[in-house]
């Protein structure tokens, strides 16, 4: 959607473990989101993953970021999550 | 100028050239699509493995703001995995992306901001480029036919 400066930043990686997870917070706040108190919501994501490597974060190559342009070496994994229901207080 | 007012075959080389402009720019646009489809058919086997062990959850953490969180799971029991947040709800920009889908639970209907930004988004994040070149595009062809059917070659006449 937003044009993108590429190559990413290092900053914009995110590495996870074997067997770990990693966790993200978000307020559903305006303006993009306006939602109503005393109700309910059912909420899910889904997208694409522009690049995933099989591989420490550190171990992504300048020039593997760089492939991001256009290059072979990239996988784009599609994802998706489970929808849940929200309560707005 | 008076024969490229008349002359028939000038005219049709004319619009030879518009329709060559055309074709190539669209052909460019075809070769841009097909080289983003490239970046996703290839490294599979990486793919397929990322896919089946990254996986996203959401859960309501509070109720007033309402805030969600998202876990990024990795259940291989050997490989790390690092990927890109861009388009992902680990993106800055993620509800602005329209990458949540909300619905009203009691009406089932979607929470339209998602749809109105995107485009809004679209439109001036990325659209704009393209609009003011198809624009430019469409007069210059507009200019030039009208040129070659004109029956003046006067610039600044009305008819």
């Amino acid at each position: 959607m937003l044009n993108r400066v590429l190559p990413p930043a290092r900053e914009d990686l995110r590495e996870v473990k074997p067997n770990q997870a990693i966790d993200h917070y978000i307020v559903l706040k305006p303006p993009h989101v306006q939602l109503k108190s005393e109700q309910k919501y059912k909420i899910k994501a889904a997208g694409t993953i522009k690049a995933v490597w099989e591989k420490k974060k550190e171990d992504v190559s300048d020039a593997e970021l760089e492939d991001l342009g256009g290059g072979d070496a990239v996988a784009v994994v599609d994802f998706s999550t489970e929808e849940i229901e929200i309560e707005v207080a | 100028m008076a024969i490229l007012n008349y002359h028939p075959s000038i005219k049709f080389i004319g619009f030879t050239i518009v329709a060559f402009v055309f074709l190539t720019a669209t052909f460019k646009l075809k070769l841009i699509t097909s080289s983003m489809a490239s970046l996703s058919g290839l490294a599979a086997s990486n793919e397929a493995t990322a896919a089946s062990h990254l996986v996203f959850e959401l859960a309501q953490t509070t109720h007033s703001p309402p805030a969600i969180s998202v876990k990024v799971r990795n259940t291989h029991k050997t490989k790390t995995f690092t990927f890109l947040i861009w388009d992902t709800p680990l993106d800055p920009q993620a509800l602005a992306l329209g990458v949540f889908h909300v619905v009203d639970s009691a009406t089932g209907k979607p929470k339209a901001f998602s749809c109105i930004l995107q485009s809004w988004l679209v439109f001036t994040q990325v659209g704009i480029h393209g609009i003011l070149w198809k624009s430019a595009l469409l007069l210059s062809i507009m200019r030039l036919s009208r040129a070659l059917s004109s029956k003046k070659p006067d610039w600044s006449s009305k008819r």
